[in-house]
């Protein structure tokens, strides 16, 4: 069973994806902050990471850079998921694998979950 | 009356006290004494008296053996000529400063020119120059029509005693004693050019009056002795500053009087006269000219203002929305993935199903308006690239199709070799959407023609419809915020594209024409 870590501080969005993404056949783990997320990500094996940029305490930029800096483990794939455009010309964003704007039609994110999960 | 009796001897008056009182070697009216003899009179007027006193008759008349008498008497003649010429002087002065109506005190002048009292012309003609500066122009005459009426008018007024105060009831007898001439005479009969050397550039250029004769009649432009018909006349500049305006021409074509060098320092005095209120006219128009220009400096402003007061609403009105719906976006996201997950649950029951897929489309709704306003309200960075137009719209109409369920409503009229646009392709697709979705929705007639071309160093992007309409008076307001005719529209599709379009110093135009819209934007290549 893949495993998806999704990082977003608004616990109705967690909720939604997790449910969501267990229906998928997914094992889902949940973060609400950067810090947070960065911790389960080293602890756990993760095969795709749902990164939400606005966060309460270091913004999902700046996890995604801490987490391609860490040399130790393989970085998994990392799906950008924001309520706003605008990060587009961020040059952190060509870290992430895809960068989606959130949406309550969860088709292009599940769409885009399976295509990245399969191909690895 | 014996002969050369003393004033003394004659009056027995025993004044011991005068001091001709006894005195053969000196006459009494040379002296003080004079005011003995008529009741304290001063000395100036008493003298008048003396002119019609037996002693000085007596002692000054051509029995005398010197003709001082008829001297004194020209003299006197001449004393009372140029007061009253001193009077109607300072009159006509201190109407130029009081009159702002310039023709009027145009007229006076040359009236006095001719007034019997006055200068004594029998006719007087004002040549101003034009607004180039370049021509002399005949504005004003003041003549009597014939001789006849000449010495009608005279004869009229050599009974008024201008010196007082009736300066308007002379004018009053020249206007209607020279009916006849004033309704012949039309300003505008004649046009002397200053380039050319003539009597008049010359008293101009000089700035000094001049009387000219026959022996300069070479000076006298032709055009000018057709309408005068007299080669002896006075020229007499009229000065206004630094600035020479025109001049006064005069002549004595009815009695053919000699212009004397002293008519024509007086002729100048008039002139100058003139100046002064052609001085103060200009003033006049200068400050109205001015008032005016400050009360349209005014309106503007107030428009001004109006118009900050309109934007200052606008931004707080869209400042509020894009508050509202920065805090709607989120748990719009939640509600309509949860919604969406129990859509899937509910397809058993029909009712059920029919309930959720109305929630779930007013929440696409709610988030296309979310998305509208952050999107108008979010300034953002242009992030310019060269653009292959044609593939940009296309991309757009496959958008715009697909979103609508139609195929082929949206015609392209692109070259395929058309330059690359330099521009935020992204943004730019965005105009296109916005504008083609506009136009669906408006249009009665498909397809629509979406075209781009180059012209004049810029890129003329076009969509154009037909069958739309724009009601009159909406055309103002439809780049408006907020503005929409369209029912459940937001109003931001046309201020989005436009402020995209100012983004990359472009311009977005609407032209409404007999059968439809078009909707141009130039972006600079």
């Amino acid at each position: 069973m893949k495993t998806i870590l999704v990082v977003d501080d608004e616990e109705n969005i967690r909720q939604l994806y997790s449910e969501a993404f267990k229906e998928e056949g997914y094992n889902v783990l949940l973060a609400a902050t950067g810090t947070e997320g960065l911790e389960m990500a080293s602890k756990n094996t993760v095969d795709l990471i749902i990164l939400d940029i606005r966060l309460p305490d270091i913004d999902g930029l700046s996890v995604l850079e801490k987490l391609s800096r860490d040399n130790k483990k393989e970085v998994p794939p990392v799906i950008l998921n924001s309520a706003y455009s605008g990060y587009e010309n961020n040059s952190n964003v060509w870290l992430a694998e895809k960068y989606l704007i959130k949406s309550g039609d969860l088709e292009e994110l599940k769409n885009t979950v399976k295509k990245i999960v399969e191909r690895k | 009356m014996p002969d050369k009796l003393n004033c003394w001897e004659y009056m027995k008056c025993g004044e011991k006290n005068c001091p001709a009182f006894g005195r053969k070697d000196i006459y009494c009216f040379a002296t003080a004494g004079s005011k003995h003899c008529h009741n304290g009179l001063e000395q100036s007027n008493s003298f008048k008296k003396c002119l019609s006193c037996e002693i000085f008759k007596n002692q000054t008349g051509k029995d005398s053996g010197n003709d001082f008498m008829g001297l004194v008497n020209e003299l006197y003649a001449e004393l009372e000529k140029s007061e009253a010429q001193n009077l109607l002087f300072r009159k006509i002065s201190s109407l130029v400063q009081s009159t702002i109506e310039i023709d009027k005190t145009l007229h006076v002048i040359l009236t006095c020119v001719t007034a019997g009292y006055g200068l004594q012309f029998n006719r007087a003609l004002l040549l101003m120059t034009d607004e180039s500066g370049g021509f002399l122009e005949d504005r004003m005459l003041v003549a009597p029509a014939s001789k006849e009426e000449a010495y009608k008018v005279w004869q009229e007024i050599a009974n008024l005693d201008v010196t007082s105060e009736n300066l308007p009831e002379l004018i009053n007898i020249y206007e209607s004693g020279f009916k006849t001439a004033r309704k012949k005479y039309k300003p505008g009969k004649i046009m002397l050019s200053l380039a050319e050397k003539n009597v008049f550039s010359l008293c101009m250029q000089e700035r000094r009056a001049v009387v000219c004769d026959y022996k300069y009649r070479s000076l006298i432009p032709g055009a000018f002795l057709d309408f005068w018909k007299a080669d002896y006349f006075a020229v007499a500049p009229i000065l206004s500053g630094s600035s020479v305006r025109g001049v006064i021409v005069a002549d004595n074509f009815v009695n053919g009087k000699e212009i004397t060098i002293e008519y024509l320092n007086l002729l100048s005095n008039f002139a100058f006269q003139a100046g002064l209120a052609i001085e103060n006219a200009l003033l006049y128009q200068n400050i109205e000219k001015r008032a005016k220009e400050l009360e349209e400096t005014n309106i503007r402003l107030k428009e001004a203002r109006e118009i900050l007061m309109r934007a200052e609403k606008l931004a707080v009105v869209g400042e509020m929305a894009a508050t509202v719906a920065h805090e709607m976006r989120t748990p719009l996201i939640s509600v309509g993935g949860f919604a969406r997950m129990v859509l899937e649950k509910v397809k058993d029951n029909p009712e059920n199903q029919r309930h959720m897929e109305i929630i779930i489309t007013e929440i696409k709704r709610l988030e296309r308006i979310v998305h509208d306003v952050l999107d108008f309200v979010r300034p953002f960075e242009l992030t310019l690239a060269p653009i292959n137009v044609k593939k940009v719209v296309e991309e757009a109409v496959v958008l715009v199709e697909t979103g609508r369920k139609t195929k082929d409503i949206i015609k392209m009229e692109i070259s395929g070799n058309l330059k690359p646009l330099i521009a935020d392709g992204e943004r730019i697709k965005q105009v296109f959407i916005n504008l083609m979705e506009n136009a669906l929705d408006a249009a009665e007639i498909t397809p629509i023609i979406v075209s781009a071309r180059v012209e004049n160093n810029s890129f003329i992007l076009e969509v154009k419809d037909v069958g739309s309409r724009i009601e009159s008076g909406d055309l103002d307001r439809l780049s408006r915020p907020f503005f929409t005719t369209k029912k459940g529209g937001l109003g931001l599709g046309l201020p989005i594209a436009e402020k995209i379009v100012k983004e990359h110093k472009g311009k977005l135009t609407i032209i409404p024409n007999s059968n439809g819209v078009v909707v141009k934007v130039t972006l600079p290549v």
